[in-house]
């Protein structure tokens, strides 16, 4: 009699944390998966990285206390899972391929036509960040793709607000020199 | 107002990190500046083509995800989840406080009979001395000389 009603609270208990989990899921995904993808540029890898998060998010469920730190503890997560790829060398590009914008301004790289379609302007929004500083990238993604607030974007790169403000102010520039023209 | 901090605000517009009332006084600005209207016309071109650049979740890795997780084996419930560890400690505190108020009750109730005892005998004992004090023969005290002392009045 006991046992069978530890198994009801056991299956009660379960449900309870599927259910749970899905709502967080649903909630949730498509900005990590933004995050991850972009600063990585790799679809593979970053569906395995998503997959990874919320695996363990499932798991480490009812030891996380507070339900509002959810959002911080995936992008934690998630965002040492890219750094610690990165430390792996799988993803030196995402530094190698950063140069200075100051350097890329003196060459005149694009001959794009300014009539270019949407996908194309997106395609070069996606060229521009992966050349931009990953710390400034980092805070754009996040802001952009991820909609986190100045706050939750300085404590989880741990900054301050002003720069990452000063860092979102710089992808702009950037961006607005390279890709405005193209812009209807 | 200068073109940095229009420019500022029309940043935080468009990051929704505005705060009430900065809007009004935002597009109020904009009125009277070429600069800052040029600036908000190029983000929000920036901006649309960004929010076009955001991919959906893909379908497979959702399926994949949730397939996964249900998969997973049914985590057997230690005795630090199972438990309430707090009210188990409260419990256990409430416990050896009642033993130890317990201990001290017996212990006063000890203490307390041995005084009465004590007193009891004590009184006893005060009372034996007081008999044995009256039960002595009379004393008669006498003077050593007889004479007699005399006043006499210095007129």
């Amino acid at each position: 009699m006991h046992l069978s009603a530890e198994c009801g609270n056991n299956l009660n208990r379960e449900n309870n944390q599927i259910i749970e989990f899905t709502l967080l899921f649903n909630k949730y995904k498509k900005r990590l998966y933004n995050y991850v993808l972009k600063m990585c540029s790799d679809r593979m890898l970053s569906d395995d990285i998503v997959q990874d998060v919320f695996l363990k998010l499932y798991k480490n469920l009812d030891l996380i206390v507070s339900r509002e730190s959810i959002l911080f503890w995936l992008f934690k997560s998630a965002r040492n899972e890219l750094y610690g790829l990165y430390r792996n060398t799988k993803l030196q590009k995402l530094y190698i391929q950063t140069e200075d914008f100051d350097e890329l301004e003196k060459e005149d790289i694009y001959s794009l036509p300014d009539d270019i379609e949407l996908k194309d302007l997106k395609e070069l929004v996606m060229k521009e960040l992966d050349k931009i500083n990953p710390d400034q990238k980092e805070a754009f993604i996040l802001k952009e793709y991820s909609g986190l607030s100045y706050r939750e974007i300085a404590s989880l790169t741990g900054s301050d607000e002003e720069l990452v403000k000063s860092r979102l102010y710089k992808v702009r520039q950037k961006l607005i020199k390279r890709i405005s023209k193209h812009v209807q | 107002m200068d073109e940095k901090k229009i420019i500022e605000l029309i940043d935080m517009y468009f990051d929704g990190e505005l705060k009430k009332g900065g809007e009004s006084f935002l597009f109020t600005q904009l009125a009277g500046s070429t600069e800052g209207r040029k600036y908000f016309r190029q983000i929000s071109r920036i901006m649309s083509v960004v929010e076009e650049s955001a991919e959906e979740f893909p379908e497979e890795l959702d399926e994949r995800i949730l397939r996964s997780v249900s998969r997973l084996p049914q985590k057997k419930a230690g005795f630090f989840r199972k438990h309430n560890i707090p009210a188990i400690i409260s419990y256990a505190v409430v416990l050896i406080m009642l033993l130890i108020s317990g201990y001290i009750l017996v212990q006063i109730n000890y203490y307390r009979a041995r005084i009465e005892d004590l007193s009891g005998r004590m009184e006893r004992q005060s009372e034996t001395i007081e008999m044995l004090y009256n039960s002595l023969p009379g004393v008669e005290v006498r003077a050593a000389s007889g004479n007699e002392i005399i006043i006499k009045p210095s007129l």
